[in-house]
């Protein structure tokens, strides 16, 4: 594996195997941004040397500490066919979101966390680290118009037992336009 | 004496003070995907008991990598890395 800060690149051999590798260095290695990168795996080599569980950086005796920011950031939305949205966060997670039009709240693995039906939706971004699928309709009155509606659903996240304190937010407004050709519009 | 005595403990604690960063982004090449489910991304590495990044390419993974970005910079002299799975019964499910 190759360790590459901005001014220093090291490969180091790792063992292939499930187990804590320590490697020092002969000077104090000043790193703000670093990359590990898989420069070659063992012939007929396990699934071991190809995935990566765990890194802690020392200075001296001293580890050094490294949390998430204290913030949650949309970074990609993904539009599909069946009226399903695929985002992505700045963690790495995903969630799935499907649009229905009836007025059914429903998630396939988690059915709490809604404070209601229209307005402003709560989902716990601990469930949609695993597979949600969650079916938001217009309100009754917005079936009966035929008319845009629109529903903004906040995402948070509070993970105390891997994050300790940390609160992550964003949202994102879901424009619903039911009106004709039952097709659908996102907008951020 | 016994000044110092009630000090020596609270010298000691402070000399084991754990320097704190902030990762502002962390990114991967690729993850594997298992049914959508996110289990393999990059944040788990900064995550206890959780799962390992695993690159989602087909080949080998060669030139695959995780990045990380931090808010401030630091310095270290050892790291500490563990790869693979710590988990035999997922590693045989996955292997």
């Amino acid at each position: 594996m190759e360790i590459k800060t901005k001014d220093y690149t090291r490969t180091v051999v790792l063992e292939d195997s499930s187990k804590a590798q320590s490697f020092n260095f002969e000077k104090k290695i000043k790193v703000e941004k670093i990359r590990f990168s898989i420069v070659s795996v063992y012939k007929g080599s396990s699934f071991n040397s190809t995935c990566l569980s765990k890194v802690v950086f020392f200075l001296n005796e001293n580890k050094v500490s490294i949390g998430l920011i204290p913030k949650y950031k949309l970074c990609s939305i993904e539009k599909r066919m069946d009226h399903t949205f695929y985002t992505s966060d700045s963690f790495g997670n995903f969630s799935e979101i499907s649009i229905d039009n009836y007025g059914e709240v429903k998630t396939k693995e988690w059915n709490k966390g809604f404070t209601s039906r229209k307005g402003t939706y709560i989902i716990d971004m601990q469930t949609l680290k695993k597979r949600s699928v969650i079916k938001i309709g217009p309100p009754e009155e917005a079936r009966i118009l035929r008319d845009l509606w629109s529903a903004k659903i906040v995402f948070s996240y509070d993970d105390k037992t891997s994050y300790e304190d940390y609160l992550f937010e964003d949202y994102l407004e879901l424009k619903l336009n039911n009106s004709s050709n039952n097709t659908f519009e996102f907008t951020k | 004496m016994s000044f110092f005595l009630i000090l020596m403990p609270f010298f000691m604690v402070h000399s084991k003070t754990y320097q704190k960063v902030s990762v502002d982004k962390l990114n991967a090449s690729s993850s594997l995907n298992q049914a959508n489910s996110g289990e393999f991304f990059p944040h788990n590495i900064l995550n206890e008991n959780s799962n390992p990044w695993i690159e989602g390419k087909s080949s080998d993974g060669i030139g695959e990598y995780v990045d990380m970005h931090f808010t401030t910079s630091f310095r270290f002299n050892r790291i500490s890395i563990i790869n693979g799975f710590n988990d035999k019964i997922k590693f045989k499910k996955y292997n």
